[in-house]
């Protein structure tokens, strides 16, 4: 009950303690009035400098792996804090390896870890917890809410606080031996690594001038400094590019429904090819007529070579659903102008219907390469120019 | 005297830089351990306003190098030419020859002109035709790179990362910061305006100071802790090297000096060990797939290692 509320019952047994001269009735009024006041102002400010940090040994992980969290809990105020709980929102998925630690909630996947302090001024707590990364997917641990209260036990205040932080599991990667893709030459034919084409817009350096250089060539300040010929040297275009193309449809009609183990072995195929490509140097990307959570648009990562991005490629993967945004070949014919020339179009899917194969057949016409790797149960028809692999699934 | 200078140097830079309090004071610890320093932050930050501004403060001649792939080693070095009219070679400096060098975009040209670099870096001398040529002192080179761009870059070795002796970021300005700018850069470009509060003679005498910073045997076995818990971490492929442990030693002491002490504390080893240790160290593969921050690393590391305590 606020203050005020009991302020009229202060001012009539102080008031009664007055008319009938009673100490007792008149201390009792004034100590009263006294407790309830500080334990009001202990309460407003009870949360004041209070930290709650989650420091994550990994935020990213594979399936069944392990990570740890430290929670580090300060109290940055004099006013000491006889008692402070937290409420942590965290998704069983992702949860510590002991499941009793966490309480349940209003809903399934989602469980409670709960933390409770005593805390002196400017002291800070911390507790570790190992965590069980368990299914593939991008979760978000918070907002923690933070009670706390005077010291009388009174008055209570609950606040959130602190910052959402995401984990992210990716799909599991299946073993090579599995995966009956030959491995000296994976993902069908490579184009060459000598240096047949140049980048006129990304020069690298100069070098000295030979008779077969044309005179667009030459780096003339260089030429002048230097005192002899020079020419530009520039970029080579032929890195070798792989973009996957992966059909997230597990049956032919979209309201057939979803085949959830085989859509999420759709998914650790492209987690394994994708990851066999970066290992092997190619700069790869992703196209998908799939979505992430929280989006309706297919997503697409264009093939880099930037450290990150196997990282930005696996959690596309782990955030995917199995919502179907497009027709899988009318997606097909639509990207297929983003994808660099010369690059390798690998398409993986777990349905060849006589319509992608003629989608397939079609875009051979954009000189890309492309490669089929079909999880149906039913082998591929023969394409035209279109290596196909043929790993039908089993559960 | 560093107090002073520092005091001198702040005031008159933060005519031009609002804020950046902390930045500042590691620029001017890395000018007094006559180090280089690695400033990566996005375009438009004062990046090379910093340079300009400091190379003014210390009295100090100021060259600007433009990174591009076709740059040549010539470039940055200087040439010998011939000069018909005395039928003499001559030598034409280049820009490295100066007391303060800003290298812009250094991760634009290509590995070859980069090296150009190394000698001038660490040997304070280039060699050009077979002769070698002291570089003038104080030297200083502040070269940037954008961390965003990667497409037509060539990232610096960790040979040449490895003598920087920091990698500083500014970061955005706070909201009243932005506004100072606005305020600041409304009539007159305070860069205009902007004179020297020292000599360059004065700034040899400070880095002499800076030596004479004590440092205690037990803080001096916890900095070389720090340094070695690095090469030890599991997420760390590549970990600190001794010239990083020295970097470190140095910063420390040109820290304490600013701070107006003649002795080192743990503290400040903490404080500057994410500033000097971060950029030449190696995550692993699987650490970075799995999200480990480098920032967060090193953090780490210095919060397990044991602190020395009195008694």
């Amino acid at each position: 009950m606020p203050i005020q509320r009991w302020l009229p019952v202060f001012i009539l047994i102080f008031s009664i303690g007055l008319v009938l001269h009673s100490a007792f009735l008149t201390a009792f009024a004034a100590t009263f009035f006294i407790i309830i006041s500080l334990a009001s102002w202990w309460q407003r400010h009870s949360l004041d400098g209070v930290q709650y940090i989650r420091r994550f040994h990994y935020t990213r992980g594979f399936p069944g792996e392990l990570t740890s969290v430290q929670m580090e809990i300060e109290n940055n105020k004099l006013l000491p804090l006889s008692w402070l709980r937290f409420l942590d929102p965290w998704p069983k998925a992702v949860g510590p390896g002991d499941e009793q630690i966490l309480m349940s909630s209003h809903l399934p996947d989602l469980g409670v870890m709960s933390h409770v302090f005593s805390l002196r001024w400017y002291e800070r707590a911390r507790r570790t917890y190992e965590l069980t990364l368990r299914r593939r997917g991008i979760y978000k641990v918070g907002q923690v809410q933070a009670q706390s209260g005077d010291l009388f036990g009174i008055y209570e205040l609950s606040e959130n606080i602190g910052k959402v932080d995401p984990i992210t599991v990716f799909p599991s990667l299946i073993p090579l031996q599995e995966v009956a893709l030959p491995p000296n030459n994976p993902f069908g034919d490579l184009r060459s690594r000598r240096r047949l084409l140049e980048d006129p817009n990304f020069p690298m350096g100069v070098r000295e001038y030979h008779p077969e250089d044309g005179f667009r060539r030459v780096h003339w300040p260089a030429t002048a400094r230097t005192g002899q010929m020079q020419v530009k040297v520039y970029q080579p275009t032929s890195t070798q590019v792989l973009v996957l193309g992966l059909n997230v449809s597990t049956y032919p009609h979209y309201w057939e429904g979803v085949y959830p183990a085989l859509f999420e072995h759709l998914l650790s195929m492209a987690a394994t090819i994708l990851y066999q490509g970066i290992d092997k140097g190619y700069r790869v990307g992703l196209i998908s007529n799939g979505c992430t959570a929280n989006s309706d648009q297919p997503f697409r990562i264009p093939p880099g070579r930037s450290p990150d991005q196997l990282s930005q490629l696996l959690s596309a993967l782990a955030g995917a659903t199995p919502v179907v945004v497009a027709s899988f070949e009318r997606f097909l014919m639509r990207e297929i102008p983003r994808i660099p020339f010369g690059a390798t179009l690998l398409v993986l899917t777990a349905i060849v219907t006589p319509e992608l194969a003629e989608t397939l057949s079609r875009l051979k016409k954009h000189e890309r390469q492309i490669t089929l790797i079909s999880l149906a149960q039913e082998p591929p028809p023969d394409i035209a120019g279109v290596r196909g692999y043929h790993m039908p699934f089993r559960e | 005297m560093i107090p002073q200078v520092a005091q001198r140097l702040r005031e008159n830079i933060q005519k031009v830089i609002v804020g950046k309090d902390e930045v500042f004071n590691l620029t001017l610890a890395v000018v007094l351990c006559e180090g280089h320093i690695l400033l990566e932050d996005v375009p438009g930050i004062g990046k090379t306003t910093l340079a300009r501004a400091l190379a003014v403060s210390l009295g100090c001649t100021f060259r600007r190098i433009q990174f591009t792939p076709d740059l040549l080693p010539s470039d940055v070095t200087g040439l010998s030419w011939f000069n018909q009219k005395n039928q003499e070679f001559e030598f034409r400096p280049g820009p490295i020859l100066s007391q303060v060098v800003l290298a812009d975009e250094i991760n634009r040209a290509t590995p070859r002109t980069q090296s150009a670099l190394l000698e001038a870096m660490q040997e304070r001398q280039v060699t050009v035709d077979g002769v070698t040529r002291p570089l003038p002192r104080p030297f200083l080179v502040m070269a940037t790179q954008n961390p965003i761009e990667l497409e037509g870059t060539f990232p610096l070795p960790e040979a040449q990362i490895d003598r920087f002796l920091m990698r500083i970021s500014l970061g955005y300005p706070d909201e009243p910061e932005e506004n100072a700018i606005l305020e600041r850069f409304r009539l007159v470009d305070p860069m205009v305006e902007l004179g020297p509060v020292t000599t360059p003679e004065e700034v040899l005498k400070l880095q002499e100071e800076r030596r004479r910073v004590r440092v205690a045997e037990p803080v001096r076995e916890y900095l070389v802790r720090v340094a070695r818990a690095t090469r030890q971490n599991p997420d760390i492929e590549l970990g600190a090297s001794p010239r990083a442990t020295l970097s470190l030693y140095q910063s420390a002491q040109a820290w304490a000096a600013i701070h107006e002490r003649d002795y080192v504390l743990p503290d400040d080893v903490k404080q500057l060990a994410p500033h000097v240790l971060t950029h030449r160290l190696v995550l692993s593969p699987q650490a970075q797939l799995r999200g480990r921050k480098m920032q967060e690393l090193v953090a780490d590391i210095v919060a397990m290692v044991p602190v020395p305590v009195e008694g």
